[in-house]
């Protein structure tokens, strides 16, 4: 798995690619819950991501509970089919803001 | 049942990724479709991190074994290990209207797959973890 934090005011962005598995996720969970210390609203990119298991998810949940706590906007946006049928599969595709770019938000 | 993959792994994070790889690649063997085969992909890689997180509790220097079948067309997977002792109460899944990270591991592998259960293990090991999915 790979991370790419970029800033995209107001935004911090976070750029997960490859697999998202019990292995990488802790990566994925820290990058997640650092960005939102910074006090921004936060969206993560998911389309390159190959293949999503449940820590995966997990670390999503973190991040979107996190920042609701905080009153930040939280999102994902561009989201892989492997990673959608996960999401889809833990029904949480119709709790999570999901953009299909980020034209639909910035 | 007419055994199509056998191997032992060391029950570590890191292994994950060569499971998967077997998984898919024995379900193309068994002439599973692309869907089929990513569901038994995620239902296994979920029982082998239970297996690396609960059973062992990442503890290292630990192994478990994969085995892959099929039996009139149905995939029939093995996963035996000697960690921690775990019965069917261990696969009852979560309610998914409560929000909360973790959890959803039994809750996938029961979506996933047809059978989900604890067999009685063969000598040498604690857990025979038992996933079925008819195939064809």
């Amino acid at each position: 798995m790979d991370i790419q934090i970029e800033d995209r005011p107001p935004y911090k962005i976070v750029r997960l690619s490859g697999d998202v598995d019990l292995h990488s996720s802790p990566k994925a969970r820290e990058a997640i819950l650092d960005c939102l210390k910074q006090k921004l609203p936060l969206l993560v990119e998911l389309s390159a991501v190959t293949y999503m298991d449940s820590s995966g998810v997990a670390s999503l949940v973190e991040g979107y509970q996190t920042a609701k706590k905080q009153g930040l906007e939280f999102g994902l946006v561009a989201v892989a089919q492997s990673a959608m049928n996960v999401l889809k599969l833990a029904r949480l595709d119709k709790v999570f803001p999901i953009h299909a770019s980020f034209e639909d938000v910035v | 049942m007419e055994v199509m993959f056998d191997q032992i792994f060391p029950a570590e994070t890191e292994v994950l990724s060569a499971v998967r790889g077997a998984v898919r690649a024995a379900c193309h063997r068994m002439g599973c479709s692309e869907a089929c085969s990513e569901q038994v992909v995620l239902a296994i890689n979920e029982a082998c991190m239970n297996i690396i997180q609960h059973g062992y509790g990442f503890s290292g220097g630990q192994n478990f074994t994969l085995r892959l079948g099929v039996d009139d067309a149905v995939l029939v997977t093995h996963l035996l290990d000697n960690g921690l002792p775990a019965t069917d109460d261990d696969l009852r899944p979560r309610e998914l209207d409560e929000l909360r990270p973790g959890g959803l591991g039994v809750r996938f592998m029961r979506e996933l797959m047809d059978g989900v259960a604890y067999l009685p293990s063969p000598d040498g090991f604690v857990n025979c973890l038992q996933l079925i999915k008819r195939i064809y």
